[in-house]
């Protein structure tokens, strides 16, 4: 009897590894996700580059995405020209570049705003700091 | 569980899901949903988003009973139970400064879904707290609509069954 997942795909499974926590990149929404445990998580959008992703039920953060990822590599691209060459790129790096770039839309926010903003870029570079990407998985590749 | 429409997604087309369109609620159309992220996701393991697809995109699962353990079919409408659509995200989208092509649908559910195994056949959980589901699709000009990504999202605090922020977020609002 044929599998749901044999029905997602009719010309052969791809490789199936055990979860682990992993930054993906995802092409058609151009989005650099990094997922620490496998749960529904909630999405919280802080700006137009990051989104950070709760448990569940808990108040702890399991991931974080990067949106606009193209841009935001370009754009890391062109001030570090290093990070299309290295075999790994820091994850926190495309986070800096996020934060100046987002910073548009809180101009015109009050203080408790922008400090919230503020905490959850904190916690988002406390999550990610150890996390790199293959360079074969950014998007110039993709 | 089921609302008044009673439309079932087919269990043999799993990548074919049906929805209304943004511009025309009456409408129902044919999606696909991107083989590249739903490959992405498998190869990854990350069960969590293929039973959010299977049980909340797609809709036509079987689940392990919560009482007997068997399995029992559970159908849910799958995307045709959005109650609310926007057009267009306010962030840039590849080459494109926004991504003014991508429609999110949005529903309300009590569960969410995990896909432990290979089996066919879904573990049925509450959904998490204070939050709507909430699908993308692609509505590209000349092309055919994709489906490219899903997940819940924190629920706005003066309207829970809208996400958090919609205004910001998304350019319009195409039907509630």
């Amino acid at each position: 009897m044929k599998t749901l997942v044999d029905r997602l795909f009719p010309d052969g499974r791809p490789e199936v590894a055990e979860f682990r926590p992993m930054a993906r990149y995802f092409g058609p929404i151009d989005a650099m996700i990094y997922v620490r445990d496998d749960v529904s998580y909630r999405a919280d959008r802080v700006d137009p580059f990051l989104t950070v992703l709760w448990h569940p039920t808990e108040d702890r953060l399991v991931g974080v995405k990067l949106k606009g990822f193209r841009f935001l590599f370009e754009r890391l691209s062109a001030v570090a020209p290093e990070v299309s060459t290295n075999d790994f790129l820091p994850l926190v790096k495309a986070l800096e570049i996020a934060l100046a770039a987002g910073v548009g839309e809180v101009l015109t926010d009050g203080l408790e705003k922008k400090l919230q903003r503020d905490r959850k870029y904190e916690q988002a570079r406390q999550l990610i700091r150890d996390v790199s990407v293959p360079n074969r998985d950014l998007p110039q590749a993709a | 569980m089921l609302g008044p429409i009673h439309r079932l997604n087919d269990r043999g087309t799993a990548l074919v899901i049906q929805a209304a369109h943004p511009d025309d609620r009456a409408r129902i159309v044919s999606i696909r949903a991107s083989s590249e992220t739903l490959r992405s996701m498998v190869s990854d393991r990350w069960n969590s988003k293929i039973g959010e697809y299977v049980g909340l995109v797609h809709g036509n699962l079987r689940i392990t009973s919560e009482t007997t353990l068997e399995p029992i079919d559970a159908p849910t409408q799958g995307l045709l139970a959005a109650h609310a659509c926007f057009m267009g995200v306010r962030r840039p989208v590849g080459k494109s400064p926004s991504g003014d092509r991508i429609a999110v649908y949005v529903i309300q559910a009590p569960y969410t879904y995990q896909f432990p195994d290979r089996s066919g056949v879904a573990v049925r959980t509450a959904a998490p707290a204070r939050s709507v589901f909430t699908v993308e699709a692609d509505f590209p000009e000349d092309g055919e609509a994709e489906i490219v990504f899903w997940e819940w999202v924190l629920a706005a605090s003066d309207d829970a069954t809208l996400p958090e922020n919609h205004d910001a977020r998304y350019v319009r609002r195409c039907w509630l």
